[in-house]
This record gives structure tokens, sequence and C-alpha cells, in this order.
């Protein structure tokens, strides 16, 4: 007869490959009234399981088998939305590994349970933890629905409240507000934290975000930098990332590469090596690139964590580096680890044939290219594109090869890693007197478009301004400056009809999602939602004094 | 580990086995299958609670805090909690353990959970030790801080020195290891120990 416990309605999920070890967890689970148990050997069986079913609790053990282990499981899922928000992960380790286990992480599990585990163990951090949960309910419920207005709101009267939550509803309240690109007022919610704690790493890291996305990156990257000397967040990578990305708004692409160098030293996972490795590419610099990429498909090799952009970075920096024979290799080896995925066949084609002008086979590298260019989706502003157009060059398709950049820098000529990417891809086939040309001229068609349609509107022809910049979105339509000025010119043309007009508003709405997509995160994009908010809120308003 | 931390770890340690010896000694008396059950899960908890010592604290270097803003009033709820349900006769189980929400308690403060429990446990044991009938723990906010305090209805402490008159002077090195790696700014956790006004003794645990 099972027993009703605050926890009986929780359905867990234990990942253990020691049966058992899983049959004690579920002893475990049994005694605090959990019965709905679902058991999985490894990570690829809990991804699937996963996929169908929603959890309330996983216990996870640290030391899964020798294709992942329990951390990178957890990034996987939480990169992938692949728990629901309100689940519980709990990591299971042996007191000898948890030092390391619980230091080099970035996605930290809700607690850390060390072993011999005891029934009263989980209690006592399921009890802590339902407790928060229940405390912030009403603030997560809005931030499911990406409500963040109402998030503050509920924020403020746990805060009101003086509650034992005080301090997490500060911290959500300064994540929403970020959210909402209220960077001043995210920076006070961070002051009063830190008024009540000078010390408090995540109040720290909050500010020098606000600043960031405040446009301050001097003292973004100075904040953060204060944080990693401090004894409490030496090992904050999240700080490094802050810096880096302030950095790179500088225009200093090698620093960040730096720093990003130091923080996979201080946290050594895959994600940190791919990220160090895709930078240290696009800035060419390619022995870094190969160190990092190499460990990242070492490590995540056979796994379900494997991603198959790291196999083709890494073999178009084996050619770069003039290595058609590991390129190749590499290759064949991961065509057999990314079966049925389309992508991958595709890009790794138009890098195949690449390495096969390098290794002399000409008739080769005719053939492949030949079924490169049927599959890879052209137009696109992406890795894919540049290889294809690379490959081009280099089987001499000269005319080819620059048409695909054009398109690719026109697809969105604002990015600036495409623009790396296309710059290298020109000096690498020697034809690096073409950058500006190719670089510019792309760009100057668009800017000429997006200008047009603001000369027209600034005349106060609003219909022809708009009908210019949404023929621009209709030909480039993941352009993100294209989008973020469509946004703009058709918020400006609502208030200024002072109208609420649906189409209008579904089409702002639908270029911001995209725009969501195409550069999660952004800065700009947050600021362009926060006009849009602020556009509606005024034309709403007098509706509601009738 | 550094002697202070080591101290902290014996002294625990020696409380928690005589408890445990107690259980084992009363059940040698009068074996019941309930007892054995009680017993074995009490030595389950235990083995469990130094191998997280040893996780957390065994090693190199002076005692770390890992601090989180936790709340007072459920610290002292899980230390009272615990220390009932071990408690045995042998060591006082008529005295009155309870927990006073006497609204000085701050909401929240920056803590390490596990250090401070391990603290206040040895502090228990001791009041736990001297008490007539009753034990009460409280905290109240002190500056940014926050105190700890456990007062107990014995005879207070001796009139020469407090610490060593009362105990092995392990349990006090301990607490005053657990107050001095917790640090706001240039200030330091502190312990002290008076007299009541209206008789017995009482400890406190500054955190900053």
């Amino acid at each position: 007869m099972p027993i009703q416990t605050p926890f009986s309605n929780l359905s867990a999920l234990i990942i253990d490959d020691m049966a058992t070890q899983q049959t004690t967890l579920r002893g475990q689970l049994a005694l605090l009234g959990i019965t709905k148990v679902d058991m999985a050997m490894n990570a690829e069986d809990a991804v699937k399981l996963l996929r169908s079913r929603r959890y309330g609790l996983i216990l996870c053990d640290y030391n899964l088998n020798h294709k992942s282990d329990g951390q990178q499981l957890l990034e996987f899922l939480r990169d992938n939305d692949l728990m629901p928000s309100d689940c519980l992960f709990f990591m299971v380790t042996a007191e000898s590994s948890y030092a390391s286990v619980a230091s080099a992480t970035e996605h930290i599990p809700d607690a850390y349970l060390l072993k011999p585990i005891t029934a009263s163990d989980i209690e006592d951090r399921l009890k802590n933890l339902l407790d928060r949960r229940q405390a912030l309910l009403a603030i997560n419920q809005k931030l499911e629905r990406d409500d963040f207005q109402g998030a503050v709101a509920e924020c403020d009267k746990v805060v009101a409240a003086k509650s034992r939550w005080t301090m997490q509803a500060l911290q959500l309240k300064g994540q929403s507000l970020l959210k909402l690109g209220k960077h001043e007022e995210a920076k006070g919610v961070y002051r009063t934290a830190l008024d009540l704690r000078p010390q408090l790493v995540w109040a720290q890291l909050g500010l020098a975000r606000a600043h960031k996305a405040a446009g301050q990156f001097e003292e973004a990257r100075m904040l953060a930098q204060d944080i990693i000397s401090s004894k409490d967040g030496e090992k904050n990578v999240a700080a490094y990332d802050v810096m880096a990305e302030a950095l790179e708004a500088q225009g200093d692409m090698q620093g960040a590469l730096w720093v990003l160098r130091d923080s996979a030293t201080v946290i050594p996972s895959p994600r940190r090596f791919r990220q160090v490795g895709e930078c240290a590419y696009r800035n060419g610099d390619l022995d870094v690139a190969k160190e990092n990429l190499v460990k990242v498909t070492k490590a995540t090799k056979g796994s379900v964590i494997a991603q198959p952009q790291d196999t083709l970075t890494l073999a178009q920096t084996l050619v770069d580096l003039q290595d058609p024979g590991e390129a190749i290799k590499l290759l064949t080896d991961g065509a057999g680890a990314h079966r049925n995925n389309p992508a991958f066949d595709s890009v790794s084609l138009a890098i195949k044939a690449q390495a096969q002008v390098q290794a002399g086979d000409h008739e080769g590298a005719a053939k492949t290219i030949a079924r490169a260019r049927e599959s890879v989706r052209k137009g696109k502003a992406d890795f894919a594109t540049v290889a294809l157009a690379k490959a081009e060059l280099m089987t001499g398709n000269e005319e080819a090869g620059l048409k695909l950049l054009e398109t690719a820098v026109s697809a969105d000529h604002e990015n600036p890693v495409i623009r790396q990417m296309i710059g290298k891809a020109l000096r690498d086939t020697g034809h690096g007197d073409k950058v500006q040309r190719v670089i510019d001229s792309a760009a100057a068609g668009l800017e000429n478009k997006v200008k047009d349609a603001k000369r027209l509107f600034r005349d106060s022809k609003i219909d022809e301004a708009i009908a210019a910049i949404e023929a621009a979105v209709k030909e480039y339509p993941e352009n993100t400056g294209v989008l973020l000025q469509a946004a703009q010119i058709n918020c400006m043309s609502l208030r200024l009809k002072k109208e609420l007009n649906a189409t209008v508003v579904e089409r702002v709405r639908l270029y911001l999602n995209r725009l969501d997509k195409l550069m999660p995160g952004s800065d700009r994009v947050t600021q362009m939602k926060r006009y849009f908010r602020e556009t509606l809120s005024e034309l709403e308003a007098p509706s509601l004094q009738h | 580990m550094e002697r202070s931390t080591l101290a902290l770890v014996v002294h625990d340690l020696k409380n928690a086995l005589g408890h445990l010896e107690a259980q084992l000694e009363r059940l040698q008396r009068e074996p019941t299958p309930d007892g054995a059950h009680q017993a074995h899960a009490h030595c389950a908890e235990l083995r469990n609670r130094f191998v997280q010592y040893l996780t957390l604290y065994g090693r190199d270097g002076p005692l770390e805090a890992r601090l989180q803003d936790e709340s007072p009033l459920a610290v002292l709820e899980h230390l009272r909690r615990d220390a009932v349900r071990w408690r045995d006769a042998a060591a006082g189980a008529s005295i009155q353990l309870v927990v006073l929400d006497d609204g000085n308690a701050p909401a929240f403060c920056f803590i390490d959970e596990h250090l401070v429990r391990l603290a206040l446990d040895a502090a228990l044991h001791n009041a736990l030790r001297f008490a007539r009938s009753r034990v009460s723990l409280h905290a109240r906010a002190e500056g940014r801080g926050v105190c700890f305090v456990v007062d107990d209805d014995g005879p207070g402490l001796g009139p020469q020195d407090a610490t060593t008159a009362r105990s092995t002077g392990l349990g006090t090195a301990l607490c005053e290891a657990v107050a001095r790696a917790h640090r706001s700014g240039a200030e330091a956790g502190q312990v002290r120990l008076s007299n009541r006004p209206d008789g017995g003794a009482r400890f406190e645990l500054f955190l900053p």
C-alpha cells in the first residue's frame, strides 16, 4: 500500500547504469511515497523517455558510462529544453569525485546527493525545493508565458512580504527586467541585492550584464573582471562569457578568444571547448581551433550529446590547415555517427570536395561538388553556404562561388560572424582582394533598400515606406538588420496612425519571433520588443477609458 | 585537513557514536526488530554524514564556507528534528527541546548550512548534557548578519574558564572554526559563551 506524502504526486526518473543502485534508489523513493518511477540505464534511454513523458524529479548518477556523464546529460537536457521547467534534477556522486564534479559545472543541478544516499537526504532537499517552488510559483508561471512584466509584479510581492525567498525573487526580477530591456531598473535591483550582501556573485554578474545591455561595454568588462578576480567568483564561467561578449562588442575578437580559452581551463567541458574552437576558427587561429574541436569530438564521440556541427567545423579546419587526408577520414567516420542527418551530409560533401581538390583528386572533387550543389540549402547566412562557396572557388567555379558568398552576406548583412567567415573563405582561396567588394556591395544594396524605406517614412509616405521595407523582408526573410528595421517602421506606422491595425501588429510579432530565433539573447531584439510593447500599450490606453 | 577541521569532525564523531552506542546497548538488553531497524538506519545516517564531511571539508587548506541564503528558523527546525530523531533515553530525552520564533530572526541569512549545523549540533549536544528540563533555540538579526542562540537551564558556566569547564574544548574549537570560516568583508563570525540572567548557560554563534 503506497504511503501518501507531499511527494506522492511526483513522477521520477532514475538514471543509473548499475542495477543494484537503481533498486536502492527506487526503494528510497518508495519510502517517501514516490512510486511512479521509471528507470534508464544510460543517457540515450533517458533522453528517449524524457521526450515522451513528463517528470517532476530526476535522480541521475554522475558516472553513467564511458560515453557521457551526468553533467553532460544535464547540459544537453537544459540546452535542448527536454526538461519541464519545474522538474528537479539531483546529481548522485561518490564523495571522491564530488569536489571535481561540483566545482566544474556550468549548469548546476538542483542538488547533489552524495553516496551512500538515505531517504531522509532526498526528503530534506525535496522539501526545501518544493517549498521554494511553491513560494515562487506565481513568478515562474508568468515567466513560462514570457510575461516578464507580470513576473516583475509577482517578484515585488515576494520582496514586499520580506519572505525567506526575497533574494531569489530579486534575482528573478533582475532577469525579467533585463528581458524587458529595462537595464537601468535591473541595475537598481542588483544594487539592492548587493547592499544586502556585497559579495553576491549573481548580483555582480547581473550588474555586469545590465551594463552590457546598456551598451556600456567597458564597465561590463570591468565588473566581470572583478567577479573573476574574487574568491567566490573565480570559477564563474558566466562572468567569462560576459567579458568575452563585451570584448567582441568592442571589436576585440582576439581578446574575446583569450577570455574564452581561460574559461575552458576553468571548466574543461565539451561545450566550453566547442565555444573556443568555433571562435578560434572564425578568428583564423586554426591550431587553437583544431586542438579544441578535437577535444569536443573525442569527448562526445558515440554519445547522444555529440553534435554534427563539431565534426563539420573540425573537418573544415583540417582542410584550411592543408590536411585533406585527415579531413576526409573524419567526414567518413562522421557519416556513420550522424546517419539520417541530411544537414550533415550536404555540408560534409562541400568540405569533402575541398579536401579532394587539395589531394589532387579533381575528378572526384567535381563529382562530390555536384552532389553538394543539389543538397545544400542556398541563400542562407550560414556555415553550409560558405563551405559550398569555398568548394566552388577551389574547383575553379569562381563566379558561382562569389555569387554564393554575396547571397550569404545579403541574407544577414549585419551579422559580424558571417562577415568574418566570408572574409576568411575569400582569403583562403586566394580571393583576398575581393573581400571588401563582396561584403560591401551586398551590404550596400541592402542598406540602400533600408534607407529608401526610412526616407519614404520621413517624407510621411508611410504606406510606401512599409511597402518598401516589406519587399526587402520578402527578399531576405532572415536578414536580422532588415527585420529589425521592418519591426521599427511598422511600429512607427502604428503610432503615427494611432490605430491598432491587427495585420501590422501580427506582422511585427512574427518578425520579433523570427529575430528571437536568429539572434537569441540579443540586446537589440530586446530593445525592439520593448518599443513594440510600449507602442501597443500607448495605443491600447485610450480605449480603456471608454 | 587543517587541525581545527579535524577537531571538528572528531568531536562530532565522538558525540554521534555515543548515541549509537547507547542505542545498541539498549538493543542488546531488549532485542526487537524495530529497534534493530532504527539502529541500522541511525548507523547508515551517520556513515552518510561522515562521507559528506570528508567530501566537503576533507581537503587541504582552511575550512571554506559555501554561503547561500537560508532561513535561520528552518535551519534550527532541521536541527531540532534530527536531535529528536536520534536522541535516546540515555541522553536526556526528558528534556524539552524547542525552537522559539520570537519574531527577531531575519527571514534569510547567508550561511553554509552544513557547517552551521555541525557547530550548532555540538552546542546543542553540550546544552542537552547540562540542562535540567529545557533547551531552547532561537535566532536574531545582528547587523547584516545573524546570531544563533542555544539556551539551557543548567548550572551555567563554571567560575573560572568557561570553555574548558564545560566540555573537552573540541566542541568550542569546532564552533570557532565554523565561525571563522564565515566572513563578510572585514568581519568574521564569533562564538560567545555567557550566563543567562535567569540561570543557565547561553551559547551564541554570530555569523556576519
